[in-house]
């Protein structure tokens, strides 16, 4: 396989990863209900806005121009 | 004259009255981006190690469970440089990745002139904080209500509790502007209404259907 067609290949399972992470990090946050007010709910909104925010970065290196 | 039950409006910052300079909307239209790229980038590092070396100190400093120089510590000593280094990165991180939102800073104090009361509700940290909420531009936002200064991030239901007792308004009477749509839910679980802000123009065509503008 050509060198420039691998780089894009992985540039696209990266871009996919990251999307997945966000929607994980969103779908964690909007499924916790009750939990929301409590403790380990609030723990893990800290988490997944870490992941959302690094998830957005990776995305952004992968550089949807090359695409 | 205020003809809507809307009293208050309030704006996030981040993706909303700062915006990204490059304006790269990836996905759902946030604008937040460039910063890790840049400081990753200056240190010679990957995404991975930068947000490894950041990842508690600068978590815990949004939500204002460690003070600024404490937070600037652990970052640069994970990365194995100085705490001014660090600190000058950031704030050219900052200042290079973000330009205010003149357009929208402007509708804000129009909807004041017009007898809205506005504010801000922003997760930052200390440092994005200091590049991106200027004093001389939120003269007439109260209240300002900033994760690191009050202990607490969105979407925590317990800051948009925080908004409404410093509004002294019910929930009905606030208008919440965000780009996150997870900011949102719990506003709106309150009674707070709410626009998932896209553009400028975008969310003037909402406010002129709403009778507010």
């Amino acid at each position: 396989m050509k060198k420039s067609v691998k780089n894009k290949l992985s540039k696209f399972d990266k871009f996919d990863k990251a999307e997945k992470e966000i929607k994980e990090a969103e779908d964690a946050v909007n499924d916790l209900g009750e939990d929301i007010n409590n403790e380990e709910g609030k723990k893990l909104i800290t988490r997944a806005a870490m992941d959302l925010e690094k998830a957005e970065a990776e995305i952004e290196e992968v550089d949807e121009g090359s695409f | 004259m205020v003809k809507t039950e809307i009293r208050a409006i309030i704006f996030d910052v981040g993706g909303v009255l700062s915006l990204g300079r490059y304006d790269k909307k990836s996905v759902d239209g946030h604008h937040l981006l460039g910063i890790h790229n840049f400081m990753a980038d200056k240190f010679g590092i990957d995404l991975d190690t930068w947000f490894d070396a950041i990842d508690t100190a600068y978590a815990k400093s949004i939500e204002g469970k460690i003070n600024r120089r404490k937070a600037l510590y652990i970052m640069a000593r994970n990365l194995k440089c100085s705490v001014a280094k660090l600190e000058k990165l950031f704030k050219m991180a900052y200042g290079k990745h973000f330009k205010k939102n003149e357009g929208l800073y402007k509708l804000a104090y129009k909807l004041k002139e017009k007898g809205y009361r506005i504010g801000i509700l922003s997760d930052q940290w200390y440092l994005s904080k200091e590049a991106l909420i200027l004093q001389k531009d939120i003269e007439g936002f109260r209240p300002v209500i900033v994760s690191c200064d009050v202990g607490l991030r969105k979407p925590n239901p317990d800051i948009y509790k925080l908004l409404l007792k410093k509004l002294r308004l019910p929930p009905n009477n606030v208008l919440f502007i965000d780009n996150r749509a997870w900011n949102l839910k719990p506003a709106n679980e309150l009674g707070i209404k709410t626009i998932l802000f896209e553009n400028n123009e975008q969310l003037v065509k909402i406010l002129i259907g709403k009778g507010i503008f």
